[in-house]
């Protein structure tokens, strides 16, 4: 039996529809990339993800976060939607080649297969874009109601 | 051992404000802090995040707090007694959890084992206030959050105005008359000293 259709959360007695879509991947870059680049990826990683769910028509963002770990640091990204901003902290001390990347998306108004193909595309296309390989190793997807 | 409930709709904060508390706390008012959370469905960051800060963070994912996993969270709040001994917990639930059912899982977790059960701090968001309120589903979702709340952190106040603030700490008197109400930046800091006087000063529930 599966849990996550026989639970009634709080939320679906209000209709309120909510999409999820979690990942981890370790990637890896030939040469070393800087710090300070690391942190502009991941700012286009949220931005590229938030848009994506936009225009897949999404009411709104409940939140979409990144963490990235390296061994030097780690960064976090989110945001709560575009127009609020994207916030990037955390420090990576120097430049690194690999990294665990986690995302973590849970918009309003969309479902959780939208929401992943969403993710999933913009993670592809902007970490290929910055040459890095992807190798995911963990994925969730959830929760949806209406 | 105090178990305290930081909750709030998804975005509200609530994660920025258990660090800013747990530092504070520890770095002031010299008390050991732990914190358990509980992120629904997702690839936990947010357990990640705040053991980065160097505070004792337990993961208890893969369901809803107040039921599916509320076994989980009996021996969390058990293990981190005997093996810890905080002398207060932060059990930071899903966005999309019910303060008042968390409360009554964490009554039922923890009965028996000598903690108290702590105030629930409902965040609500200022920067967003009108977006979600406005909202029939999600409004409504959101009043159910803050009707549940000890203390009502309007959250994100470096953000807005003052007349902003006023106009929803009004609305927060109307969703939920009993409530203490704080205004909150935990990205700046502002508010954390009054809203841990709140939380240590609340009688025990």
């Amino acid at each position: 039996m599966d849990d996550e259709h026989t639970h009634v959360a709080p939320h679906e007695e209000e209709g309120v529809n909510i999409g999820g879509y979690g990942a981890a991947f370790r990637i890896s870059s030939p040469k070393a990339v800087d710090p300070a680049v690391l942190r502009e990826i991941a700012e286009e990683l949220v931005r590229e993800i938030t848009e994506a769910c936009m225009r897949r028509g999404a009411k709104g963002v409940g939140h979409v976060k990144l963490y990235l770990k390296t061994a030097a640091g780690y960064l976090r990204a989110d945001t709560v939607g575009i127009k609020y901003g994207i916030r990037v902290d955390g420090n990576i001390a120097k430049p690194e080649k690999e990294a665990d990347l986690v995302v973590n998306s849970i918009i309003i108004g969309l479902e959780k297969t939208e929401v992943a193909t969403a993710a999933v595309n913009a993670i592809e296309e902007v970490m290929t874009k910055h040459g890095f390989n992807l190798s995911q190793v963990e994925e969730r997807r959830g929760p949806e109601v209406r | 051992m105090e178990v305290v409930q930081i909750a709030g709709f998804l975005g509200s904060g609530k994660t920025s404000t258990v660090i800013a508390l747990s530092r504070q706390l520890a770095k002031s008012f010299n008390k050991r802090v732990a914190v358990v959370v509980n992120e629904i469905g997702e690839v936990p960051v947010d357990a990640k995040v705040v053991n980065e800060f160097g505070l004792n963070v337990k993961d208890i994912g893969g369901g809803c707090i107040c039921c599916e996993v509320l076994i989980n969270l009996a021996f969390t709040l058990e293990e981190l007694g005997k093996n810890f001994h905080p002398d207060i917990v932060f059990v930071e639930p899903s966005g999309v959890a019910i303060p008042s059912a968390v409360k009554e899982g964490i009554g039922m977790a923890d009965r028996g084992r000598g903690a108290k059960v702590g105030p629930v701090v409902v965040l609500f968001d200022a920067a967003k206030a009108e977006e979600q309120l406005s909202d029939e589903g999600i409004g409504h979702f959101v009043k159910r959050q803050l009707s549940g709340a000890d203390i009502i952190a309007i959250n994100k106040v470096d953000a807005v105005d003052e007349a902003h603030v006023r106009e929803y700490e009004e609305k927060m008197r109307t969703i939920n008359p009993t409530a203490k109400l704080v205004r909150t930046s935990a990205l700046r800091g502002d508010g954390m000293n009054e809203l841990i006087k709140m939380i240590l000063e609340a009688p025990a529930a």
